[in-house]
């Protein structure tokens, strides 16, 4: 039962919609952590597959408030506040379970996962799937915890053909401490690390599907007009904002692996925000509307 | 002899441009490298590893995007392949 929604802010949208992730850094509580840890046996063997008979067998398609049993710990941490509002600013009401699966990587018997994106090429324009990988004990920077490079997430790659590209500038191994979470848009470059610590390192990850719109589902009661209007600063500008909103700054803020293609990079993060906002005409400092601006076509 | 081989990706079509990617195979079999074993790349830019030693022996060609597929992005575009031959076991 979901009693609290801790919505995101605009800010962290923007976050989002730049770098395809939002983390939130030992989230959930110590108790919860042991609880689902003990879902897995000491004994439970190096293969996958028993580790994930662990967990629910769920069907895909169905509600995610419906795809645990109402005091399985996973029901436990999707009712966490943060958990819970984060899950319904990004994926709006109903969002649909797609698959779930803990990945256990064993110290020096692991492979290291290539950078890949999941699932296959998805063009969809008008909603997203979310990946909440969740870390419910405490990685430290030797165990391999999942490897990302934030901003990849609307390249359109498939699968693993990115893997020739063993490092990226910019890319982040995550060390953490024990209960943390980060969303993931189901775009984003990643793979697993190999373990070269002294204990297994347990990350489970859920798939969600949006079952309706997916825009302004988060706190919007500060996104107003004149705010709107504010994002469209005059580009290479000398003078200092006066007022500072650092949503634009978050969505036109640069990668470190970004090529000549970074203002592409840009413009389909507009456009993202454009869904997000579901308003045709938002614009970030000109870029989209000076290359929509053909008014030969209006008048002829 | 034995080929080692490095991809570098870089930030635009110029060799003397920032690498923002990269990746190494060892035909010696005596250094193994694997994704994300390095958040520093070996040559800042892909002249450096020219002065370092390694001959380029194939950069991506400069393509005008198919239309309607002009503001997508996917692939890194400035692939340069490198070599060195060395001296391997036998």
């Amino acid at each position: 039962m979901i009693d609290t929604l801790n919505l995101l802010t605009t800010s962290q949208m923007a976050e989002f919609a730049a770098k395809g992730c939002l983390r939130f850094d030992g989230l959930i509580d110590n108790d919860l952590n042991q609880e689902f840890l003990d879902l897995f046996a000491a004994d439970i063997g190096s293969d996958d597959r028993y580790v994930n008979r662990a967990i629910p067998n769920c069907k895909p398609g169905t509600y995610l408030s419906k795809a645990f049993s109402q005091n399985h710990p996973l029901s436990k941490i999707l009712a966490q506040p943060v958990v819970a509002g984060a899950m319904k600013s990004l994926m709006g009401e109903n969002p649909i379970f797609d698959h779930h699966h803990v990945h256990m990587t064993f110290p020096n018997r692991s492979r290291v996962q290539t950078n890949h994106q999941d699932s296959t090429i998805d063009l969809r324009s008008k909603n997203f799937d979310i990946q909440m990988i969740y870390f419910p004990h405490e990685v430290n920077d030797k165990m391999g915890g999942t490897r990302y490079i934030p901003g990849t997430h609307l390249r359109t790659v498939h699968e693993s053909q990115i893997a020739r590209y063993q490092n990226i500038r910019g890319q982040i191994r995550v060390a953490c401490t024990a209960g943390t979470i980060i969303f993931f848009h189901h775009g984003i470059w990643h793979g697993g690390g190999k373990n070269m610590g002294e204990t297994p390192r347990i990350m489970y990850k859920l798939r969600v599907q949006p079952s309706g719109s997916q825009s302004l589902q988060w706190d919007t009661s500060d996104l107003t007009k004149d705010r709107i209007k504010s994002w469209q600063r005059p580009i290479f500008h000398a003078f200092g904002q006066t007022k500072e909103d650092d949503v634009p700054s978050k969505l036109m803020s640069c990668e470190p692996w970004f090529d000549n293609t970074s203002r592409l990079e840009y413009m389909n993060r507009i456009r993202f925000w454009r869904t997000l906002l579901d308003n045709a005409e938002i614009d970030i400092d000109y870029w989209l509307t000076r290359v929509e601006n053909e008014p030969a076509n209006i008048n002829h | 002899m034995r080929q080692q081989i490095l991809f570098l990706y870089l930030e635009n079509s110029s060799l003397d441009s920032k690498v923002i990617s990269w990746g190494f195979w060892d035909g010696t079999g005596k250094t193994q490298s694997y994704a994300g074993d390095s958040d520093s790349p070996p040559y800042e830019t892909g002249f450096d590893a020219m002065l370092d030693g390694w001959f380029l022996i194939q950069a991506s060609p400069l393509l005008t995007a198919a239309s309607g597929n002009e503001y997508k992005t996917s692939f890194f575009q400035n692939e340069f392949i490198f070599e060195k031959k060395v001296l391997g076991n036998d």
